[in-house]
C-alpha cells in the first residue's frame, strides 16, 4: 500500500459582502476496500452549526451556515490516504448507473461515435477499455473550451476537453454500450486541482479508468465521491443573499489548491 | 324533467318537493361566482412565460355520489393509496418489485420522478403519499375508472370547501333537505395527517409565493388548520433541523412540512441549484429524521402515465388482494403485442406522454389527420417508452348551466385520500368540467370549470 499525504484547500472571494450563507461540502474521502483514510483535519470558515451528514451513496458531506456579514469563505480538508495499487473498488451496483443521466444523454455524436467504433472484445471490463483508448485517441485536452454545464454529447461534438468531459463521453458511451459506470471525482498524484474519472461495473465490482490519462486508475488516485455524473459530484454549493432589497449579480474569484504527496 | 341526475337515488328525494331547494342552489350561481372572485378563489397559469390569474368558474349544480357508489370509491380508492405507498417504500429501499419481475427496471430508474437523492430514505411512518389526488371518471354504464393518480402535491381540495360553505350560506335550507355529507371536516383530516408524522415543532405549509398557480389554496389550507403558512426565506435549516422565523426573528422548529413546490425546486444544495423556492438543506435534515415532508420527495416515480398502467399489479403484488378500482385500459408501445395493438388503433385512442401533466401531452386520435397519424405511429416507434396509449372512456356528461341553459359537459373527479394513522377518503372531492362540449379534458390549466361534490349520506 502506498501512503499518500492530500491537502485540498479552496477560497471563495465575492466581490461584495454576503449574508444569510448555507452551505454543503463534500470534502471527506471515506474508507474502502481500495482506500483508507485516516487523520483527517477539515476547516470550514466563516462557519457555524457544522454538521456532517451522509448523502445517499455514503458520502459525508458537511452542511451549515454563515448568517454574519463575509465577503470570504475558506475551506480545507487534509489527512492520509492508504491505497493499493489496484484499479478495483468492492461494492453493490445500484441499477441507476445503467441508465443516462442528465449530462450524459447521448445525441448525434455519441451515435456516430458508438456506430462507427470498432470495439472487439466481449468482457466488459475490456469493452470499457478500448472505449477509453478511444475517446482517448479522438478528444483533445484543452482548458477553456468547455465548462461545468457542459454536457457528454456537447463535449463530443467539438472534440475538446477537460477531465471532466471526458469522462462524460465515456460514461455516454459505456452506458449505451450496456456497461454500467458512474462519474468519480478524487484527487490524483502530481496533479494541482481535483480530478475526475470514471468506474465501470463488472464482474461484481468497479473498477477506475481514466480516460484522461488513458490508463487504468493505479495508487496515485484517491476516490472523493461518485455519481451519475458531474451534477452528482459537485463538492461545494453554497446559497447566500445580499444584504438589503438590492437585485446584483455577485461575482466570486476562486482558488483552488490540491497537493497529493508521498509520505 | 329538470334534474335527471338526483333521480340516482329516487327512493330517498321527493324531486317534486325537494327542486325547490335545489333550484334555489342553482339561482345563486352568479352570486357564489362573485364571492369567489371576491375572495380571490383564483388559479394561475403560465401562457408563454406570462403569468395570468384567473377565476376558476364554478358551476351550481352539484355531482350527486349516492352512498352506495361512495362506499364502493372509499374502499377502492383505500386500497390504491395503500399499494401505492407500499410501492414507493420498496422502490427506494429494497426494490421488491424489480426483483420479482413485476415491474420492469427501466421503467422506474429512466422516470424523471425516481429520485436517486431520496434513496434509504423512510420517512416518518413510512407514509410516502399523504395526500393522494385520485382522478376518476365514470363511463356510461356507470362504470368507474381511475386515469391518474397524484401523488405529487395535487390541489384542489380547497373549491368545493369554500364553494360549500357559499352554498350553505346561499340556501342553508337545502342542507336540511339532501342528507349531504359534511366536507368541512377536510382540515380536520389534514391537520391529523400532518400531526402523524409531525417530529417536533410546529406544522408549516410552505408556498412556493404568490405566484404560484394554487396561492390561494395554500393561504385557506394553512388557515384552516392552524399551520404557518411560510415563504421559502421563512425556512432555514440549522444544525440538521428545519426552522421557522417568525415575524419577530424567534425561531421555532419545525416537525412537519407541507410544502407546495416541486421536488426539483426543494433544496437547492440537492436538487435545482437555480431554485430561488427551495431551502437549503432541508433534504439533510428529511435524511436526519428531524421533519417530515409531505408528500414526500420521490413520489413521481409512483405516479407517472407510465407506471399507471402497474398500479392493478401492485395491489395484488403488495396486498395480495384484487384490485377494486378499474384502470382505463392501457397499452404500453414498449411490449411488442401492445406497440402491434396502438400502431393499428390509433385513430380510437388517446396517447399520452408520460412526462406532462395537467392536460398537457394529451391527443385523440380521432381528431388526427392521415399525415398526423402517420407522424405519430413514426414518434411512437422512435420513443415507445415515452407514450401510453388508452382507449377513450364515453364519460357520462354532467349538466353544467350555460348561460342560464343546462347543457351537457364531460367532467371527471378528482378524490382525496388522506394518509395519516389510517388511509381515509374525503367525502367530498373536485368535480372538473370542460367548458368545451368537445372537450376530454378538464384540467383547470385548461379553461375548465369546478362543481361541488356531493356524497349522500344515505
Amino acid at each position: 500500500m502506498r501512503k499518500l499525504h492530500f491537502t485540498h484547500c479552496k477560497k471563495l472571494q465575492f466581490d461584495t459582502p454576503i449574508v444569510s450563507h448555507s452551505f454543503s461540502l463534500r470534502l471527506v474521502p471515506s474508507t474502502d476496500s481500495r482506500q483508507i483514510i485516516c487523520d483527517l483535519e477539515k476547516k470550514v470558515e466563516p462557519a457555524e452549526h457544522l454538521t456532517d451528514v451522509t448523502d445517499e451513496w455514503g458520502t459525508t458531506m458537511c452542511i451549515g451556515d454563515c448568517y454574519q456579514e463575509h465577503d470570504t469563505f475558506y475551506y480545507s480538508v487534509s489527512g492520509i490516504a492508504w491505497v493499493k495499487d489496484t484499479p478495483y473498488i468492492e461494492g453493490p451496483l445500484h441499477p441507476i448507473y445503467r441508465y443516462s443521466s442528465e449530462l450524459t444523454h447521448p445525441g448525434k455524436c455519441i451515435e456516430k461515435m458508438y456506430a462507427d467504433a470498432e470495439i472487439t472484445a466481449d468482457d466488459p471490463a475490456e469493452r470499457a477499455v478500448q472505449w477509453m483508448h478511444l475517446i482517448h485517441d479522438q478528444m483533445v485536452y484543452e482548458k477553456g473550451i468547455t465548462d461545468v454545464n457542459t454536457t457528454a454529447e456537447e463535449a463530443a461534438a467539438g472534440g475538446k476537453g477537460v477531465c471532466q468531459d471526458f469522462t462524460h463521453v465515456m460514461l455516454s458511451l459505456c452506458r449505451r454500450d450496456g456497461i454500467p459506470a458512474r462519474y468519480v471525482v478524487g484527487y490524483l498524484f502530481g496533479e494541482g486541482e481535483t480530478h475526475a474519472w470514471v468506474e465501470i461495473f463488472d464482474n461484481h465490482r468497479w473498477c477506475g479508468l481514466d480516460p484522461t490519462n488513458n490508463c487504468l486508475i493505479n495508487s496515485g488516485y484517491i476516490s472523493l465521491t461518485n455519481g451519475r455524473d458531474y451534477n452528482d459530484c459537485i463538492l461545494d454549493k453554497g446559497f447566500f443573499r445580499i444584504p438589503g432589497y438590492e437585485i446584483r449579480e455577485v461575482s466570486q474569484k476562486q482558488q483552488v489548491r490540491v497537493v497529493v504527496e508521498d509520505m | 324533467m329538470i334534474l335527471e341526475h338526483l333521480f340516482i337515488c329516487p327512493k330517498i328525494f321527493n324531486i317534486e318537493r325537494e327542486s325547490g331547494h335545489m333550484q334555489d342552489i342553482i339561482s345563486h350561481g352568479d352570486n357564489i361566482n362573485i364571492l369567489l372572485a371576491r375572495y380571490g378563489v383564483k388559479f394561475g397559469i403560465y401562457k408563454k412565460g406570462v403569468f395570468h390569474e384567473q377565476l376558476f368558474p364554478f358551476d351550481p349544480i352539484p355531482r350527486i355520489i349516492s352512498a352506495e357508489d361512495f362506499d364502493y370509491l372509499e374502499c377502492g380508492l383505500k386500497q390504491r393509496v395503500d399499494a401505492l405507498n407500499l410501492f414507493l417504500a420498496d422502490i427506494y429501499n429494497q426494490k421488491k418489485i424489480i426483483r420479482d419481475g413485476i415491474v420492469p427496471e427501466d421503467f422506474i430508474f429512466s422516470s424523471s420522478g425516481y429520485l436517486p437523492e431520496c434513496e434509504g430514505i423512510t420517512p416518518p411512518a413510512g407514509i410516502y403519499s399523504h395526500i393522494s389526488g385520485i382522478d376518476l371518471v365514470q363511463a356510461k354504464d356507470g362504470t368507474w375508472y381511475v386515469l391518474e393518480d397524484n401523488l405529487r402535491i395535487p390541489s384542489g381540495a380547497s373549491y368545493p370547501l369554500i364553494a360549500r360553505s357559499l352554498e350553505r350560506k346561499a340556501s342553508p335550507q337545502t342542507f336540511r333537505e339532501y342528507h349531504v355529507r359534511d366536507n368541512r371536516d377536510y382540515a380536520a383530516l389534514l391537520k391529523e395527517t400532518m400531526d402523524n408524522v409531525n417530529l417536533g415543532g410546529i406544522n408549516v405549509i410552505l408556498t412556493p409565493g404568490r405566484y404560484n398557480a394554487a396561492f390561494f389554496e395554500h393561504s385557506y389550507l394553512a388557515e384552516m388548520t392552524d399551520s404557518v403558512l411560510a415563504m421559502p426565506n421563512d425556512l432555514f435549516v440549522q444544525d440538521c433541523k428545519l426552522y421557522y422565523r417568525d415575524d419577530h426573528d424567534k425561531k421555532k422548529r419545525v416537525g412537519a412540512v407541507y410544502r407546495r413546490q416541486s421536488d426539483e425546486f426543494l433544496d437547492p444544495c440537492t436538487f435545482r441549484a437555480d431554485s430561488l423556492i427551495g431551502v437549503p438543506n432541508l433534504m439533510a435534515a428529511y435524511r436526519a429524521g428531524n421533519v417530515a415532508i409531505i408528500n414526500a420527495p420521490g413520489n413521481g416515480v409512483a405516479d407517472d402515465k407510465g407506471i399507471y398502467y402497474f398500479v392493478p399489479k401492485m395491489i395484488r403484488y403488495y396486498l395480495h388482494e384484487e384490485p377494486i378500482l378499474n384502470n382505463a385500459p392501457t397499452y404500453l408501445p414498449m411490449y411488442e403485442e401492445d406497440m402491434k395493438f396502438v400502431l393499428e388503433n390509433l385513430d380510437r385512442l388517446v396517447i399520452k406522454d408520460v412526462a406532462e401533466a395537467g392536460g398537457y401531452g394529451v391527443v385523440f386520435g380521432n381528431k388526427m389527420s392521415e399525415q398526423e397519424l402517420a407522424d405519430w405511429k413514426e414518434l411512437i416507434q422512435c420513443e415507445p417508452r415515452r407514450f401510453i396509449a388508452q382507449e377513450v372512456i364515453d364519460f357520462r356528461d354532467l349538466e353544467i348551466m350555460d348561460e342560464g341553459k343546462r347543457v351537457m359537459r364531460k367532467a371527471d373527479l378528482r378524490a382525496f385520500v388522506l394518509s395519516g394513522a389510517e388511509t381515509k377518503v374525503w367525502a367530498s372531492g373536485l368535480t372538473r368540467f370542460s367548458r368545451n362540449p368537445d372537450s376530454f379534458i378538464v384540467n383547470s390549466s385548461q379553461g375548465g370549470g369546478f362543481k361541488d361534490t356531493w356524497v349522500l349520506s344515505r
